[in-house]
């Protein structure tokens, strides 16, 4: 297989991976208008809760249930909901920019924890060594396409999930409340119980998501975990069209193949760190592009959810 | 006389050291249109936020239906069959003109996350659709319902704003404003929505600026000046009223 297919395979799996955590994150920021800058938080929680109940290999850590794989996924997902309650309920009483500060606080801080709780976590070395679904299948260098159809079902999956949330008379209650919270207490809704209730179940999905990412990159450390996941996620749902229904999707392969590209150049040592820097600036290149051109984003509001009257049947 | 459907009692409001409301009492007939008029700073927002729950007062009781709710959330309040309306900013402006009616019409039930994943609430749907046809059809706005809010001129933003908060079937509606930034053409016609509601039997109780407006409609009229009533009765009273000529007609006129 040529270099540049396998590395093509990689492109598109990392960006069917963003393009999952994007599609959460619009539930979350893009309809209920909760600006969460924690996703590399509920992340982490999801992946470590995961591979420290699943993983067989490394005796050194303090805790080592030996759980199967689903039993690891679905304690992953309720950790990053029970994570969500615990900093939604305080944060969501207060509006708008507490919530913004207190979920970027709260990665940060099991960013640390997950350095400094060495024999829970393995510090800085992290995991490396545990068996991925379905790996006995294949042979390795065949697994990269079994991640990539197992990744795009679950892209598939999250979609028409969130496509019936956005469509039903919820996603439309907090697509309205999200532009006037006073309006939609006067006619009896209560808007902070649907806001915990929603970002609960975005905890919940970046929860059972997170070990796609760990299978991805094969290792778990800190460094997986810092807020370049949360602003990349941020960056795909902008360029593809907050609040839209397709955007997160469109945005995050674009975004993904333009950033990576980048890393297909050849080059020497000091080349190799001048393109991972040059990542960045495509990126913020990107953004800017698109803020100037298409505000809205690639997608839009507006469009996803034209002539919602029609599809009322009588 | 009967009961009253709201009944302020005594109220007090004080921000900071400023007394926005000053032992304002207050009963609303069920079935009339009242009408709350005076300057700016008279106070009479803030007896709204007051009466529905977006502020607590200082002093004072509200009784809604007989029912002691003072310092509820807004959204029991809402519940109680207490609507009001905001003079700014007015409703969903990304959603449409139908999404707004039928937000306000939609049960708690059906809009629940959980029946949201079920994809059980087409039958609820179905019938507060029949009933945001309606109301749209009696504006003339049906041909609309397309329209994001955003769009739509600020006459047709209060008429869908006003037919939004009555989709929650209220007993009592109070409209903050709702002729400010109305052409004239359109305020003829949000006064004839005010009288048809009130055929309804749902109660009116309205402040405006526009005084033309609100005498025109209003069967009780009382009058704030600086967190005080100073007049109350019909609007025939009221304009005759030598108080109220001197201190709100005298000086804003």
């Amino acid at each position: 297989m040529s270099g540049l297919l396998l590395f093509l395979v990689g492109v598109v799996t990392l960006a069917g991976i963003y393009a999952i955590l994007a599609m959460i994150l619009n539930l979350e920021a893009g309809w209920a208008g909760m600006w969460d800058l924690g996703i590399a938080g509920l992340l982490a929680v999801g992946g470590y809760v995961f591979i420290i109940t699943t993983q067989q290999t490394h005796d050194d850590v303090i805790l080592t249930p030996h759980w199967p794989m689903w039993a690891g996924v679905l304690a992953g997902s309720v950790a990053g909901g029970l994570a969500a309650l615990i900093i939604g309920i305080p944060s969501l009483r207060v509006r708008g920019e507490y919530f913004l500060i207190t979920t970027l606080a709260f990665a940060e801080v099991i960013r640390q924890l997950s350095i400094n709780l060495g024999s829970l976590t393995r510090g800085t070395v992290g995991f490396n060594q545990f068996t991925r679904p379905f790996e006995s299948w294949t042979s390795p260098s065949g697994y990269r396409w079994v991640l990539l159809g197992l990744v795009w079902l679950v892209v598939a999956v999250v979609y028409f999930v969130i496509r019936r949330l956005g469509r039903s008379p919820y996603g439309r209650l907090l697509r309205g409340f999200r532009d006037n919270d006073p309006v939609a207490r006067s006619l009896g809704k209560q808007t902070n119980r649907h806001r915990i209730q929603t970002f609960v179940l975005a905890g919940l999905m970046y929860g059972a998501v997170a070990p796609l990412y760990v299978w991805f990159i094969r290792t778990v450390t800190p460094s997986l975990f810092t807020s370049e996941a949360t602003f990349v996620t941020w960056t795909a749902l902008v360029i593809g069209g907050i609040a839209s229904l397709r955007g997160p999707v469109i945005g995050a392969i674009i975004l993904l193949i333009v950033t990576e590209a980048a890393s297909l150049v050849q080059g020497s040592g000091d080349m190799a760190v001048v393109l991972a820097s040059v990542r960045f600036i495509v990126l913020g290149l990107v953004l800017i592009l698109v803020m100037r051109v298409r505000p809205q984003g690639l997608a839009n509001e507006r469009d996803a959810f034209a002539g919602a009257s029609e599809r009322v049947a009588g | 006389m009967t009961a009253p459907i709201l009944d302020l009692r005594d109220i007090t409001k004080v921000f900071g050291g400023v007394t926005a409301v000053r032992e304002v009492s207050m009963s609303v007939q069920a079935g009339s249109i009242t009408a709350v008029i005076g300057p700016n700073g008279a106070g009479k927002t803030s007896l709204f936020n007051v009466a529905t729950g977006f502020e607590e007062p200082t002093e004072g009781h509200v009784l809604f239906q007989g029912e002691d709710v003072t310092g509820l959330e807004p959204w029991r309040v809402a519940r109680k069959g207490l609507i009001r309306t905001f003079q700014t900013p007015t409703g969903f402006p990304a959603l449409s003109v139908w999404e707004n009616l039928m937000v306000g019409g939609t049960s708690d039930r059906d809009e629940s996350l959980w029946r949201a994943m079920r994809g059980a609430w087409h039958s609820g749907e179905r019938t507060t659709n029949q009933r945001a046809r309606q109301a749209l059809t009696d504006l003339g706005l049906w041909d609309r319902r397309d329209t994001l809010l955003a769009d739509l001129s600020p006459g047709d933003v209060k008429l869908v704003d006003f037919a939004r908060q009555l989709m929650a079937e209220p007993k009592m509606v109070l409209l903050d404003e709702p002729a400010s930034g109305v052409d004239p053409a359109s305020i003829g016609r949000l006064g004839n929505v005010i009288r048809q509601v009130r055929e309804q039997n749902v109660t009116v109780l309205v402040i405006d600026h526009n005084i033309g407006f609100v005498l025109g409609i209003a069967d009780q009229v009382h009058v704030m000046s600086l967190g005080e009533v100073i007049a109350s009765g019909s609007p025939d009273d009221v304009v005759r009223d030598p108080v109220v000529i001197e201190i709100y007609l005298g000086r804003s006129a």
